[in-house]
């Protein structure tokens, strides 16, 4: 299984996503996301932050990042990645893989075993969004490393 | 390794007030697929373990499967139902 990474980063929104991940309409596969890093670039301040990963069901519109494969030997991803949303796909309400409270100070790093990966099933624009529903307008970033199958 | 290790995950989060990085460990619920961390203070926070998949849930999962209809659904199950209707959506759409 070929394994990629991919970069998201905004001013954070209270309502659009930071970034996106998703299959795209046609030729998909799994994606599992097994090790992800968010925090802020932004001059240190006291700010709270909620970082929550969603599922969702349909593309967002955003700037197209395209995931780099850890093997430069790998096929390019089939994945979609998106960040700097400008509008959000449809999220699936309750459907929270992750929520992460955090001061703007903080990083954070999650890393699974395998087995405990988060996965996407191949289905058309089903992927996960980013969201920082708690922020300050200040620039953060995500990084997130998955594998596809 | 056993199905609960397996499922473990690590969360690390860096904060220059705290004196060290502070790690929290983390299962990964194979009812929802929903990160869950454990706070080893607080018991609580161990959600649960599903005896018919014998696999680690989080606490929302445990509440469905003791007191909902649901009962033990993987998520590996779900996902192949999701892709099954993929599937059929795209053969009656190609006709």
């Amino acid at each position: 299984m070929a394994k990629y990474s991919m970069k998201a980063q905004r001013a954070a929104s209270t309502t659009l996503a930071v970034g996106t991940l998703a299959c795209p309409g046609s030729g998909m596969r799994r994606i599992k996301i097994y090790d992800m890093v968010v925090g802020s670039e932004a001059t240190p301040a006291d700010n709270a932050f909620l970082w929550q990963v969603q599922r969702s069901t349909t593309a967002s519109t955003s700037t197209a990042v395209t995931p780099q494969s850890l093997d430069p030997a790998d096929a390019a991803a089939v994945s979609v990645g998106g960040e700097n949303t400008t509008v959000n796909g449809t999220t699936t309400a309750n459907a929270f893989l992750a929520t992460i409270a955090l001061n703007q100070r903080a990083t954070f790093r999650w890393v699974c075993a395998p087995g405990g990966e988060l996965t996407i099933p191949a289905t058309a624009n089903n992927g996960v969004h980013i969201m920082t529903p708690t922020s300050s307008a200040v620039n953060v970033s995500a990084q997130v490393y998955f594998e596809e199958q | 390794m056993s199905e609960r290790a397996k499922q473990q995950g690590c969360l690390i989060i860096t904060d220059p007030s705290a004196p060290a990085a502070i790690e929290y460990d983390t299962f990964t619920c194979s009812h929802c697929n929903s990160i869950a961390v454990i706070d080893r203070q607080k018991p609580e926070t161990l959600g649960g373990f599903c005896r018919m998949c014998m696999k680690s849930i989080c606490n929302g999962c445990v509440d469905a499967v003791t007191k909902g209809p649901t009962g033990c659904v993987p998520f590996e199950k779900k996902m192949e139902e999701m892709e099954r209707r993929e599937r059929l959506r795209r053969e009656i759409a190609s006709g």
